[in-house]
């Protein structure tokens, strides 16, 4: 039997990024967070989820790919497991596509290329199911990215991609004095 | 978590209780004719950790505990006089013991070594006595070894009253060989038996050297005469020269084996110092990972809250009846709405305060939770180094969060051991200076501001500031050319890798102590500091907040932002008049406040606010004060003082630094909370000169 997972598919730039549903808590419309001192710009800063600090991270920046913030950006809020315990994280994308389905066995190693998105971070390639690709199949663009999906290790890519690398990389310096 | 889980979880709970009830009642007891009231006490004890042992299966346990309570028996009887050494075997075995309940709830192995030195020790002490008894007193005599013969014959019910027969059995198979014959003689027809009588009777013969006849008598102590028949045949005359040799026996293991059983732990403890430190360490972790544990809540406490909330809910109601009026149009020709709704939402702010602080009160404990261990280690440390020592406590009703006191007890052993071993002097030495012979340590709790003072006071020697300096200057922490003032050279002593102790002992002075004191106390949000008179002694003073988790903050803006100061450090806000500003070497800004001057520090540049005011005329300067150190930070404008509720950023991210942490306005909006202490650290570091308030 295929070993299936659902996974929820989101865009940033032109590329299909998918993360495991059962980490996601929920999604939620951007807003404005209250920033951080001493932290990488791509940590946008801070909201208050029901009562607990929540910080946000922009993806999008993390790659170091465009950010801007229109009416379709969201925001994932996932938890995490680190070495340090479960952590709720909201990370902020362009756009969130679909639930999806995939079969863990035939994904596709990551191409070990060095990337902005370390090979690392992520668990494995996909092509999207059929139907999607029918759909998509009319279109004029070339579907050569289209229809990939790259799945991504969010407690690798959190902890040590980003939490980690603040600390070794120690805070950026403001100003003294 | 099973139902078995949770007995066993109850049952470490309680056994840890007793423990600590047996190590305070062993402390307390002087050597000399026995206190039958404490003994009992300690007895009590033992026996309900025996016994729970024994229903979950813990044998060891049970059978070390069993070695303990016939020597508390034997005390207990009168039998035994309580000598020093008897309470050191005992206090042995409360360590033994509560390490082995320590492993179990971890379901780790037990240190069946140490165990087994311990008890031996214990039965040395054992058979000495009956030994002695044996030679002075044959009203009592103890028969040793050979083969006893027991009868045991249960009454019908003996099953209804909860005794298990087998549990019985097995309980005699751990004092020697036990053969085990069933009598069926009363076995009824198969029609007219009833499943939960007991028909059969047994005759027990059980064999083995620490065979006596309180051993057995103990183990049938439940039933005997009130369930069963118990009757005990001692072995026959014939064997009795087997009995007699017996005793002769053990006595003479007692002199070969003894001293080495009483030097064991001290060859242990000097040659694998480091052994020690590491599972010491582990002990550390373990705390923190035993930290999330239940907690105990007076019941009192709970009934206040349940009040609180039955109040909470009245004035809902009241208020939602308010909110019908007005929805009817009421409000309109109702003139008293207005004022009742007042009423109303001033019943309800109260009432939340309440709960509030009723909530956060279940968390508290009072910190005879962390003074109870102290008497052990004067006892212990004081032994050791043969000093002599008076512990006083006080204040040990003051109640702190309950976290905060768990992580507290490391670093008060740490200063209490630290003042024994460096303070305190030698009995001798103290003679000679005209001190009493016996020192004084003093820890006393108490409120203070905002805070909860402990303050630890030896009457010993003081600190040697000029010795300090020497190992100082030695071991490169300073040059030799500082400007340190003698407080500021005492206050070394929490610098890292720094010990004056000549000889590196295994109670302190391996130079890792007060650094690590100092951190776990920062860590709670507190201070520690040491005041000293040399030869007249040391006062450590800890300073925490009340509780962790809620903190008067006064809030203040920096461009858009809003952050929090904790109230606790500011000393006062004031206006900035720009002639008093002075520069140094260009970047670092001073301020003329009355006669001294202090640094300031623009808090829109340390957090990279960009549209913050930045002409020092336009916005306000909040002096704060840490560790003696004053600063001025600069912010735009001060908004008003709330208690603000602390969320902690690592939780879910990363410890940030100058920030303590965040909370939640009542906008929503997360707001951080400033460290002022690692403010004005970071700011010395950064802008490299060395400001002393003058």
């Amino acid at each position: 039997m295929a070993n299936n997972k659902e996974f929820l598919t989101f865009k940033i730039g032109r590329e299909q990024f998918a993360v495991d549903i059962l980490r996601v808590q929920e999604i939620r419309g951007w807003e404005k967070p209250n920033p951080l001192p001493s932290v990488p710009p791509f940590v946008k800063g801070v909201v208050d989820l029901r009562g607990s600090v929540v910080p946000i991270v922009d993806l999008r920046e993390r790659f170091k790919l465009q950010a801007s913030y229109d009416a379709t950006t969201v925001v994932i809020v996932v938890h995490v497991l680190t070495s340090q315990g479960e952590r709720v994280v909201g990370i902020v994308v362009d756009e969130v596509s679909d639930v999806q389905s995939f079969d863990m066995d035939s994904l596709q190693p990551a191409p070990d290329i060095s990337t902005e998105i370390s090979s690392q971070f992520i668990l494995g390639l996909a092509t999207v199911g059929e139907t999607q690709r029918t759909a998509e199949g009319d279109d004029n663009r070339k579907a050569s990215t289209n229809n990939m999906v790259i799945l991504v290790d969010l407690d690798r890519l959190i902890s040590e991609g980003i939490i980690d690398e603040i600390s070794q990389n120690g805070h950026m310096p403001l100003g003294n004095g | 978590m099973d139902m078995m889980e949770t007995f066993r979880q109850t049952y470490l709970e309680e056994s840890f209780e007793g423990l600590d009830v047996m190590e305070n009642g062993l402390l307390n007891l002087p050597p000399g004719i026995p206190d039958n009231e404490k003994i009992n006490e300690i007895f009590r004890a033992a026996h309900s950790i025996k016994g729970g042992s024994g229903t979950f299966g813990f044998t060891e346990i049970a059978g070390f505990t069993h070695v303990l309570e016939t020597l508390l028996d034997e005390m207990r009887d009168g039998r035994r006089e309580v000598t020093q050494d008897s309470i050191d075997a005992m206090l042995a075995a409360v360590d033994v013991l509560r390490d082995m309940l320590e492993r179990l709830q971890e379901h780790q192995p037990i240190d069946e070594q140490r165990a087994g030195e311990v008890q031996a020790w214990m039965e040395n002490i054992l058979g000495a006595s009956s030994e002695a008894a044996g030679q002075d007193a044959s009203a009592e005599p103890e028969a040793v070894g050979g083969t006893w013969k027991i009868d045991m014959i249960p009454e019908a019910e003996l099953l209804q009253t909860g005794n298990e027969p087998i549990r019985i059995f097995r309980e005699l198979e751990t004092l020697g060989d036990l053969k085990v014959t069933a009598n069926t003689e009363k076995l009824p027809e198969i029609h007219a038996f009833n499943p939960e009588h007991v028909y059969l009777s047994w005759t027990l013969e059980l064999e083995g050297e620490e065979v006596n006849e309180e051993a057995i008598r103990e183990v049938f102590e439940w039933i005997d005469g009130d369930g069963a028949e118990i009757h005990i045949h001692p072995p026959q005359k014939s064997e009795t020269p087997v009995a007699e040799a017996a005793p002769a026996q053990p006595s003479a293991d007692v002199s070969e084996t003894a001293p080495a059983v009483a030097e064991q732990p001290k060859q242990e403890t000097a040659a694998a110092p480091a052994q020690k430190t590491s599972a010491k360490a582990k002990a550390v972790a373990d705390k923190g990972h035993k930290a999330e544990g239940s907690i105990r809540v007076d019941l009192s406490k709970i009934d206040q809250l349940v009040n609180l909330v039955g109040e909470l809910v009245i004035t809902q109601s009241m208020l939602s009846q308010f909110g019908e009026q007005a929805e009817d149009g009421e409000s309109n020709t109702n003139t008293d709405w207005v004022d009742k709704l007042k009423e109303g939402l001033t019943h309800l702010e109260r009432h939340t305060r309440e709960l509030q602080e009723s909530v956060m009160n279940i968390r508290m404990l009072p910190v005879s939770f962390a003074f109870n261990r102290m008497p052990r280690i004067v006892h212990d440390v004081s032994q050791k180094l043969g000093k002599k020592i008076d512990l006083v406590m006080e204040g040990e009703g003051t109640e702190l969060d309950k976290t905060m006191l768990e992580q507290l007890t490391d670093p008060l052993v740490h200063i209490v051991r630290n003042s024994i071993d460096h303070g305190v002097e030698m009995p001798a030495i103290r003679a000679e200076k005209g001190k009493p012979e016996t020192g004084t340590v003093k820890m006393a709790a108490f409120h203070q501001g905002g805070n909860i003072l402990i303050q630890i006071t030896d009457d010993g020697a003081g600190i040697d500031h000029e010795r300090i300096e020497q190992k100082a200057i030695e071991k490169g922490v300073i040059d030799a050319e500082h400007h340190l003032t003698r407080d500021e050279i005492i206050d070394l002593i929490f610098h890292p890798g720094f010990s004056t102790a000549e000889q590196i002992s295994d109670i302190s002075g391996r130079g890792v102590g007060m650094d690590v004191v100092r951190r776990n106390i920062k860590g709670l949000g507190g201070s520690v500091d040491v005041k000293t008179e040399k030869g007249v002694g040391s006062v450590f003073t800890i300073r925490l907040p009340l509780t962790l988790a809620i903190l008067d903050g006064q809030l203040c803006t920096v461009g858009s932002q809003t952050y929090v100061f904790p109230l606790v450090s500011i000393i006062e806000s004031i206006q900035v008049d720009k002639s008093l500003v002075k520069g140094i070497a260009g970047e670092t800004e001073l301020y003329k406040l009355r006669d001294a001057y202090i640094p300031v520090i623009r808090l829109h540049k340390k957090l990279g606010v960009h549209d913050a005011q930045e002409d020092l005329e336009k916005g306000l300067l909040v002096v704060v004060e840490d560790g003696g150190q004053r600063a001025g930070i600069f912010v735009d404008d001060l908004l008003g003082q709330q208690q603000v509720v602390i969320k902690s950023l690592e939780s879910n991210f990363m410890k940030i630094d100058g920030i303590a942490g965040a909370t939640i306005l009542g906008d929503g909006t997360v707001s951080l909370i400033l460290d002022v202490t690692e403010t004005l650290s970071n700011h010395n570091k950064g802008s490299g000169a060395q400001l002393s308030a003058a």
